[in-house]
């Protein structure tokens, strides 16, 4: 009986894990991280229309941004917040710089972990290299128009500000439609890319801030 | 001639403390009601400078929480505040440090009037006075609708600590600005409203 219990116990673990509501599991998960990796090989530069959207269940509010999305081969994000507060975070290669309204400040990416954890999200969406982040753990699900990376956080620091992360990409195109930021507690932060134009030339200016 | 010295200090003592302790039209703080308000924050402390959105709610169990995140959406602090105390919710490590958490408490629970006081001491002109828990008072001067227009946080020493300033906003039901200034140490915050129309 005591077996039965934890065979139960294990197959009820092993079936949450594989879930994602209205998604199946990619069965060839190989396939389909190449096919992911070539798509995103052909993407020069990114840019995109975002509104994100912060739940906050608990104290049941809301807070909804947007802005523009600017990535460039091969490690060059810009992402500017325009509403209801102004707001730019810029990555290039290592160095992250951050505008608020006030101030300007720089900081090497590895000084600041969620922001780094972010950014490098960002950039592995872009270049098709989500498998390969060694801080998550990734899980590829499909529907008929979409598929969904559900990443899983490993070390003990991302688990304190994440309960998973997921990514939610074109079948057709393989571009990202979807982040999904989900904390600890089930409050989370959805971006949602719109307007998406891909390989147009992106001003080498748009990775700086002065 | 003891005694009449005795009934002249009395009567000086008395005059003094009528003119000190003069009541004003308002008999209480009229505070702004914080049912649910959102500021963009940006705090300034030793040289370091951090940004976010700090949201102030009105809980239905006259409960008031406060939540400050930054821009992507990650979590600095969730913070409960009822009449008789207040109590992290959640608090990111790197801020997890008990003297930090008071402060940052104290200074939220001042503009909320609630969490942090022993109780209500004395009115004096338009200023009302309160005891900290801890060491120290804290002065309201209110306008003629006795809403806070100044906030400040005095030692037992009469040393200014903390002053903190109101301005209106335009819709007169919430704060435009709030800015918080520590005189011990360079620690400044920030907050403008963000209003409904901007989201």
């Amino acid at each position: 009986m005591k077996y039965i219990f934890i065979l139960l116990f294990f197959a009820s673990s092993v079936t949450t894990k594989a879930q994602l509501l209205g998604y199946q599991i990619v069965k060839d998960a190989e396939s389909f991280k190449v096919n992911f990796s070539n798509a995103s090989k052909k993407w020069q530069s990114v840019e995109s229309d975002f509104i994100q959207v912060k739940q906050m269940n608990l104290i049941k509010e809301k807070l909804s941004s947007k802005g523009k999305f600017y990535y460039k081969q091969s490690n060059k994000v810009r992402i500017e917040y325009q509403s209801p507060y102004k707001y730019i975070m810029v990555i290039n290669n290592n160095q992250m710089s951050v505008k608020d309204e006030n101030k300007t400040s720089n900081y090497n990416t590895k000084s600041n972990k969620v922001m780094q954890s972010v950014n490098n999200i960002m950039l592995d969406c872009m270049k098709g290299t989500v498998f390969s982040n060694k801080e998550f753990k990734t899980q590829a699900f499909e529907n008929a128009k979409e598929y969904a990376l559900v990443m899983m956080p490993q070390s003990a620091s991302m688990k304190r500000f994440f309960a998973r992360i997921e990514v939610y990409l074109s079948k057709q195109s393989y571009e990202v439609l979807r982040i999904n930021m989900v904390e600890q507690g089930g409050d989370y932060s959805l971006m949602t890319f719109n307007n998406r134009i891909m390989n147009k030339t992106l001003n080498e200016s748009i990775f700086s801030i002065n | 001639m003891r005694v009449f010295f005795l009934l002249i200090s009395f009567f000086i003592l008395f005059k003094c403390a009528a003119a000190q302790f003069k009541s004003t039209n308002c008999d209480s703080i009229q505070n702004y009601a914080y049912k649910s308000v959102k500021y963009r924050t940006a705090v300034d402390v030793m040289g370091k400078h951090l940004s976010g959105i700090m949201i102030f709610k009105q809980m239905t169990d006259s409960q008031t929480r406060i939540v400050f995140l930054n821009e992507i959406g990650t979590t600095f602090f969730d913070l409960s505040f009822t009449n008789e105390g207040y109590k992290y919710n959640s608090i990111l490590k790197s801020l997890d440090k008990r003297s930090v958490k008071a402060l940052l408490a104290k200074d939220l629970g001042m503009l909320l009037i609630k969490g942090i006081y022993s109780g209500a001491l004395e009115i004096n002109e338009s200023k009302f006075l309160y005891k900290l828990k801890k060491r120290g008072f804290v002065t309201y001067q209110v306008d003629e609708e006795c809403k806070p227009i100044k906030i400040e946080n005095i030692s037992p020493k009469k040393k200014k600590i903390v002053a903190i300033n109101l301005q209106e906003a335009n819709n007169q039901f919430d704060i435009g600005k709030i800015s918080i200034e520590h005189f011990t140490f360079s620690f400044q915050i920030t907050m403008t409203l963000i209003s409904d129309a901007e989201e």
